[in-house]
């Protein structure tokens, strides 16, 4: 085994970096940190520069998260994730046999680290391509159900609770956003939003249009081919185009 | 037989039993067991036994009437009594918006009948009904008794429908007021312990400490700094979320406390300034809801970015309102729809369950980049300051 082993760390907090640097120093003198980065697009870039064996990466990091960056750099270096607090993370770690290391470091988990590294460095890197993939979601932070439409009204970028949409219209280069008094104007593509609206509260019923169930006040039927949608507090009618008519078979 | 009745009854009763509102179906339920159980059926006896005692006493005056013919006649307009005013007792909701028109309706079928009763009478005796009518004085009675019998039974079905539909209203009103209120304040308090849950993240915690213990072991004054910063914090954090209400000058303190902990941890990332107008400074406001925001934009601002950004939050007055500004220069939002965190939803929740319309959270891209965050609410002071003073000059 060579004698010098090198790693790089990326931490965003300077004093957390700092620390795992002093502690690392003191359990593994062999052990060369050769990059410090302060985030995910620095710690990709260093690591392209400096080749290092081993990477420390901090899970929540500004630009590319610790995980985004083990999926790119995973296949090529031994990575140790640090957290302070995803229990999900830690959970998934565990099951996947994934190093990891708790904030703030303590120095018998860094020796218990480091012995399990020394046997690994024998070894090529295993791919946490699956693992990160499955993980991502859980660790971007808010998982509240609750969505804002960032909008221009007028000249100004407003946010808007998605609850009080009354419906979504393509138009031509935009996308309509219709509340009850006024309207916005957004360039996400209708499609893009159908992913990200809960399927329970907004449904496509035309090519063009996204209603919010909460905002119908009924179904018009003019014959067995042209119906519409009525809301409340409006006038217009929304047509619903006929793949989308067995939607309201039941109303 | 009896066996097929009864099942067709059954199936009946379900039927109507099925189409009543709750309220109605407790009262029928109610009164099912008074009639079957607790023995309301001994009083049916009892007012046919008492009818037929009137009767035969009416009977004993030279009325023309032998006992068999009063006895009937009574109990049934007796009956008919009974039995219409069950119907309206329990089928108020029917003659809801008709009761006028049953009125006017009541009496005159009850003419019409009281005229078709007295022809057949008439054409059974073989009397022409045509002769028999000629008599003005017995067409009168006949008249007379069709009229009085429908306007009695109309005045007490429609009286019946028309209490019982009151009560209906009410109750169903008191209800509904009830449900409300009961839901407002299951709203508020979750969204109280919403905002508890948020509060102190496990994140900041280790990380703050982690921060503290890396200071102290160097030696640097900087560690007591910290975890003075971090005492004032959760001091402030702890009670102030158990009350009802906080001011913004106490909200401020905690936001200071907070912010100096983030600057020692991000270093040259963060930089902020809290400004707190003396006269919003007594200003009662809903505990956490400015350190939520606060938290917000270090989360969502200054620690997805790298080069970092400023914090500025801003207490002012705004006419009757306390204006609450919370502006951040770090990542903003991306395009389109983003997950707004459930910190925003719950302030919005929390201050329209307290102030309704007088209340807003408004959210928008900060100039030049970034977010900003704006809590409108009425100070609580300047509107008892109105109601107590009504001249601005007897203000103090």
């Amino acid at each position: 085994m060579s004698s010098r082993v090198t790693a790089l760390i990326a931490e965003d907090e300077p004093l957390m970096r700092e620390r795992l640097k002093d502690k690392l120093h003191e359990v593994w003198p062999e052990l060369a940190v050769v990059a410090e980065a302060q985030d995910g697009d620095e710690a990709v870039a260093m690591f392209d520069e400096h080749r290092p064996q081993i990477a420390f990466l901090d899970i929540r990091m500004p630009g590319r998260s610790g995980l985004e960056v083990a999926a790119e750099i995973g296949a090529r270096c031994h990575v140790v994730f640090i957290t302070a607090y995803d229990q999900y993370a830690v959970k998934a770690f565990d099951a996947g046999a994934a190093d990891y290391l708790l904030k703030p470091v303590e120095t018998d988990r860094l020796v218990a680290m480091k012995e399990r590294m020394e046997r690994k460095l024998a070894t090529p890197p295993i791919d946490l391509s699956e693992l990160v993939a499955q993980l991502r979601s859980s660790v971007k932070g808010d998982t509240g159900r609750m969505k804002w439409v960032k909008a221009a009204v007028g000249k100004q970028v407003k946010l808007i609770p998605v609850d009080e949409v009354l419906y979504f219209q393509s138009d031509t280069k935009y996308t309509r956003v219709v509340l009850a008094h006024g309207e916005a104007l957004i360039r996400t593509p209708l499609k893009e939003l159908l992913s990200d609206l809960d399927p329970e509260k907004f449904w496509q019923v035309h090519r063009g249009t996204i209603v919010n169930l909460d905002a119908v006040s009924g179904v018009l039927r003019e014959d067995a081919e042209r119906q519409f949608i009525m809301l409340k507090n409006r006038q217009e009618k929304l047509p619903i185009s006929r793949q989308f008519t067995h939607l309201f078979k039941q109303m | 037989m009896l066996a097929f009745l009864k099942s067709r009854y059954d199936a009946f009763a379900q039927r109507v039993l099925s189409s009543l509102s709750e309220i109605e179906r407790r009262d029928v339920r109610a009164f099912d067991t008074w009639f079957y159980r607790s023995g309301g059926w001994r009083w049916l006896i009892g007012v046919v036994i008492l009818t037929t005692l009137i009767s035969w006493i009416a009977s004993n005056f030279p009325w023309n009437m032998s006992f068999a013919e009063a006895a009937i006649l009574f109990n049934l307009v007796v009956l008919t009594l009974i039995w219409s005013g069950l119907s309206a007792w329990f089928g108020y909701r029917r003659f809801q918006g008709r009761i006028f028109r049953y009125i006017v309706a009541a009496p005159i079928l009850a003419l019409f009948g009281a005229l078709l009763g007295a022809s057949i009478a008439g054409v059974v005796k073989g009397v022409d009904p045509f002769v028999f009518f000629q008599d003005s004085a017995k067409l009168r009675h006949v008249v007379t008794a069709g009229l009085v019998f429908g306007v009695l039974f109309a005045i007490v079905t429609a009286l019946i429908a028309h209490l019982r539909n009151r009560e209906y209203r009410a109750m169903t009103a008191h209800l509904e007021a009830e449900a409300r209120q009961s839901e407002t304040s299951r709203q508020l308090a979750e969204s109280k312990l919403k905002l508890l849950q948020l509060q102190i993240e496990p994140h900041f915690l280790f990380n703050t400490l982690g921060s503290a213990q890396q200071l102290a072991e160097k030696g640097a004054p900087e560690a007591a700094r910290l975890l003075g910063e971090l005492i004032r914090f959760l001091r402030a954090a702890a009670p102030a979320l158990r009350d009802e209400m906080s001011t913004i000058r106490q909200e401020a303190a905690m936001i200071r406390a907070y912010l100096g902990i983030m600057q020692t941890r991000l270093g040259r990332r963060l930089a902020w300034s809290v400004h707190v107008a003396d006269d919003v400074a007594d200003c009662p406001i809903p505990p956490g809801m400015v350190i939520t925001l606060t938290e917000n934009a270090i989360k969502h601002g200054i620690e997805p970015s790298a080069r970092g950004g400023r914090i500025d939050v801003l207490f002012e007055r705004d006419g009757d309102n306390a204006s609450i500004v919370v502006a951040d220069t770090g990542a903003g939002l991306a395009d389109g729809l983003s997950e707004g965190g459930i910190g925003l939803a719950n302030i919005r929740e929390r201050i329209a369950l307290l102030y309704g319309d007088r209340a807003s959270l408004s959210l928008e891209e900060n100039d030049p980049e970034g977010f900003r965050a704006r809590i409108v609410m009425p100070d609580a002071r300047a509107q008892q300051a109105h109601s107590l003073h009504p001249l601005p000059s007897e203000v103090h």
